[in-house]
């Protein structure tokens, strides 16, 4: 009966004594580095373990890149930064002081309780609060306070001026003065609170940074500069291939182009040497402009007299010389048709039908550009008969038409190698020079005759020219328009053109691929990506 | 006799390692290391004129134990490296479409002599590579662009109050393409070269002179500004001529750059801050390198052809929200990059009279949100254009548009 009757006056006076009567111990939540803690009256201080009490009183104190996180039974945090003492001196359920004797603290303040209050004093400053997170410095220079949330008032010790700092703001007390509060200039929590150690470390690391990305990107606006000028792309078969061009000028009338690919440390090339009828000028355009031909009826000041064009991998070769270069000029008459004269003989000349109705009703077709005959169905009989001759004035191409004339190199001789195996060969068959090769020429072929096949993919820019010789041997030249990843030029790229400088305007927007194989390579190719306009220099596409 | 020689020597060796492992302790406690360490891990996916590449992750890591031996001597070893599966806006460049994957390492030691009246002598050496697999059949260390960096430098700088200091600092560094040697030197066996020709046309020696400086705007605001000059000189780069040969002279950079940017808490209230940054930068790049090329009918030569001067704008504004915070950061840039005489090309290739533009525009969004210490989880999104008078696209993209969305996490300590 006593007892129980004890039991309900202790309860009765929980109920009705002050809370501040019951001390609520707070507890270490996390640790790192070095944490010791001094209890109450004591002396000596002792490691603190993640979960130790703090009673009333005591004191934490953390080391150099050390920290502790305190929490109290009020909810109220505390993170305790490196080189800093703080004392809890009340942990009443009603009020929570501490006393920062040096360092740093940042204190996240929980809703306080109507009566409920809470403070933190330094050796210059008392600090009051109302929910709310703070930083507080304490050190030689006075205390340094920083509000994020709430509102803090700081007051000098033993000084009854209070001063309202809000969020975002921070303010300072040294020697009795307190600072105006003005705003945090840093862009985050957490600078605030850096160490000065920690600041040094951002700041050095942060040079240091920014050194080797100045460094870094020196060497990628080498690569980027090298891609610019469209030195490396992807072929065909997905595979990386540098390009190189560049002339070298072996005698004073010759010059020599050169393209170079690399991939999979293969190497591949080709050539082109002119020989021309005089010295050349420094400026090379002047010769080359009209390399293909010319418009007008201004001979050229430039021709060739003779060439040599060559590709290989280093292993494998396809070889062509020509000589007895000469002009020849074309005009188109009324009618459409060609008549070629030799200037330096104009009693050497004739005319050629552009288009001659065959028995079994298709028409041969001559190209006077390209010097050679070809055999088309009366459908394709218009698309077939025009010819783009380039001016390079602007770079365009132009169809001839009656009244026209052009001027073209024609050679007295050639030769045409595989392997160093002759397959090929041309002479002129008289005195005269040759106007037109197929009819002023008498040609040779290995084993006695020369087949060519052609397969065309029906939906792509990707065609197959493949020679069969009588001596049972062959050679073949795929060719693709690709872009510069590889991808091939679909037909329809080509869809509007109608013409033949149309269709040379758009070849030269794709890259050229060319791989060649032959019964000498034994399995081997030669593959070649070049811009097109080298081999529209060199006569290899008309 | 043996035995007393011996015990002399001993008894010096004793009181040398009792004086070693005095300075040592001394050293010990005196020393203090403060590890700095960003770490990131991203996945995504680019997109490129609308079409998507592979998902690929996008990784990087800083590490450095910032280790202060006493108020006067500080050294700073650091590695940060960088692995990219997947590419980024801010590898605008038209030709990198090539890109597969890529790494960048890097590891820099620098030590630092600190005086009492805010002055800081500092020396650093660095060494970094860039591995790149461009192609698909490419190996790694076989990238046609792998580079290799040396550097050293040392640097003044002088602080007088927190986080405002000028500093001068002098750097010189040599860029290795390893696997990059021209392909006229390789023909020269095949009877295919020309003279003068040399291998490594892309390596340089450079030196560079920085004058950099923090201080405190109105407004509570920071200004950040460098001014730096590089002199690059490439050895195996002979310069071309009108006629399209090699001269004996080879090529000389020099590259001034000038970097401005002010930063300023624009906004404070009770879980929110906002602050935003402004900066500009101009690059000018002088080049006595001139550019040939064979395969134009018309016009071969242009002179002058690598100089140009790049400016930029960059904006950056950060949010803070909440009280965790969420961090939101938008950033924006806009740069114009005029050559002084590169030609522009049109579609066919042929050069014009107009000289050539490139103009970037980029902006990013990204948001983070801390889901533990030091740990947030990022999602980001970065949009970039690029525009030119320039309309050969054959080789090198000059017009398309690229997207980057990136999701994540990040440490940092």
């Amino acid at each position: 009966m006593n007892k129980g009757l004890l039991s309900s006056a202790f309860l009765i006076l929980g109920g009705i004594l002050p809370g501040h009567v019951i001390a609520a111990p707070a507890r270490v939540d996390e640790v790192r580095g070095t944490v010791e803690i001094r209890s109450v009256g004591g002396l000596k201080w002792e490691t603190v373990t993640p979960g130790q009490k703090v009673e009333e009183g005591s004191s934490i104190r953390t080391g150099a890149n050390s920290q502790a996180d305190i929490l109290t039974e009020q909810g109220h945090h505390f993170i305790v930064r490196d080189e800093t003492t703080l004392e809890f001196t009340s942990l009443q359920a009603d009020e929570t002081k501490t006393r920062l004797e040096t360092g740093k603290v940042l204190s996240k303040v929980h809703k306080l309780k109507a009566n409920e209050r809470f403070s933190l004093q330094t050796p210059t400053a008392v600090c009051a609060v109302r929910g709310t997170e703070f930083d507080t410095i304490s050190g030689q220079g006075g205390t340094l306070v920083a509000v994020y949330r709430g509102v803090v008032g700081v007051a000098a010790l033993g000084s009854n001026n209070e001063i309202r700092v809000p969020a975002g703001q921070m303010t300072s007390v040294h020697n009795g003065t307190i600072e105006i509060p003005h705003a945090i200039p840093h862009q985050n929590h957490t600078v605030a609170g850096e160490s000065p150690l920690a600041r040094e470390a951002r700041h050095e690391v942060g040079l240091d940074m920014s050194r080797n990305a100045v460094i870094h990107a020196a060497a990628v606006e080498a690569r980027n500069a090298d891609y610019r000028e469209g030195k490396s792309l992807i072929d065909v078969n997905g595979k990386r291939v540098r390009i190189e061009e560049y002339i070298v000028r072996p005698a004073a009338n010759q010059f020599k182009l050169v393209a170079l690919n690399e991939r999979d440390n293969r190497l591949d090339y080709f050539f082109y040497k002119g020989t021309f009828n005089q010295n050349l000028p420094a400026d090379l355009s002047l010769a080359l402009k009209d390399l293909s031909g010319k418009f007008g009826t201004t001979a050229p000041t430039y021709y060739l007299t003779a060439y040599e064009m060559g590709q290989s991998n280093t292993q494998d070769s396809v070889h062509d010389t020509a000589g007895g270069g000469h002009l020849v000029e074309i005009t188109i008459d009324s009618n459409g048709n060609y008549i070629l004269t030799d200037p330096t003989n104009p009693s050497n000349t004739k005319t050629i039908v552009a288009a001659q109705l065959q028995n079994d009703g298709t028409y041969k077709i001559y190209n006077p550009l390209a010097d050679s005959f070809f055999t088309v169905t009366a459908a394709n009989l218009a698309s077939s008969s025009k010819f783009g001759v380039y001016i390079p004035e602007n770079d365009t191409f132009r169809d001839l038409a009656p009244g026209d004339s052009v001027w073209e190199t024609r050679f007295n001789n050639y030769t045409h190698d595989i392997n160093n195996v002759n397959k090929i060969t041309y002479a002129a068959s008289g005195a005269n020079n040759v106007l037109a090769t197929n009819l002023d020429a008498n040609f040779t072929y290995a084993g006695g005759f020369v087949i060519p096949v052609v397969v065309v993919d029906p939906n792509n820019v990707d065609a197959t020219i493949t020679n069969y010789y009588g001596d049972g041997t062959f050679e073949s030249y795929r060719t693709v328009l690709i872009d510069n990843n590889g991808t091939i030029a679909p037909l329809s790229a080509f869809g509007s053109v109608s013409t033949g400088s149309e269709y040379k305007g758009e070849l030269l927007k794709w890259n050229y691929e060319q791989i060649t194989t032959a019964s000498e390579f034994q399995g081997r190719n030669i593959d070649l990506v070049v811009e097109p306009k080298i081999f529209l220099k060199s006569g290899l596409i008309q | 006799m043996k035995s007393g020689v011996w015990s002399v020597k001993s008894r010096a060796n004793i009181l040398v390692l009792s004086t070693l492992y005095t300075l040592l302790s001394t050293t010990a406690q005196a020393t203090e290391i403060k590890p700095v360490i960003n770490a990131e891990l991203l996945g995504g996916q680019n997109f490129y004129n609308g079409a998507d590449s592979s998902f690929g992750a996008v990784t990087s890591l800083l590490a450095s134990p910032y280790t202060k031996f006493n108020d006067q001597w500080s050294l700073v070893p650091l590695y940060s490296g960088a692995y990219q599966g997947t590419q980024q806006v801010k590898d605008l460049v038209g030709g990198g479409t090539l890109f597969q994957e890529s790494q960048d390492h890097n590891v820099s030691v620098k030590g630092i002599r600190t005086f009492e009246n805010g002055l800081r002598l500092k020396a650093v050496t660095g060494y970094g590579v860039e591995l790149l697999r461009e192609t698909k059949d490419e190996a790694w260390t076989k990238g046609l662009y792998d580079n290799h960096r040396l550097s050293a430098g040392t640097e003044a700088e002088w602080s007088w109050a927190k986080d405002q200091y000028v500093r001068l600092a002098y750097d010189y560094y040599a860029i290795r393409f390893p696997n990059y040697q021209s392909l006229s030197s390789q023909a020269a066996a095949d009877g295919q070269g020309r003279e003068l020709d040399a291998p490594n046309v892309l390596d340089s020696h450079n030196h560079m002179l920085t004058l950099g400086s923090e201080s405190r705007l109105p407004g509570n605001g920071m200004l950040q500004a460098s001014i730096s000059r590089t002199w690059t000189s490439y050895p195996d780069q002979h310069l071309v001529d009108l006629t399209g040969t090699l001269t004996p002279d080879t090529r000389s950079d020099q590259s001034d750059n000038l970097s401005i940017q002010g930063t300023w808490t624009v906004y404070t209230a009770d879980q929110c801050r906002i602050s935003g940054s402004l900066g500009y930068s101009r690059i000018h790049l002088y080049s006595d390198q001139n550019h040939y090329d064979p395969s134009q009918p018309t016009t071969f030569f242009n002179a002058n052809y690598y100089a140009y001067v790049t400016n930029s704008v960059q904006t950056q504004w950060t949010f803070l929200i909440g009280e965790a915070p969420w961090t939101i950061q938008w950033t924006g840039s806009l740069a114009r990059q005029k050559y002084a005489d590169r030609l522009v090309q049109d579609s066919s290739g042929a050069f014009g009279s107009d000289i050539t533009r490139v103009d970037y525009a980029t902006t990013g969004l990204s948001v983070s949100y801390p889901i533990a210490k030091g740990f947030q989880v990022k999602a980001t999104t970065d949009f970039g254009w690029d525009d030119s008078n320039n309309t050969d696209n054959l080789v090198y993209q000059y017009h398309y548009n690229t997207q980057t969305y990136l999701f994540g996490f990040t440490y940092a300590y």
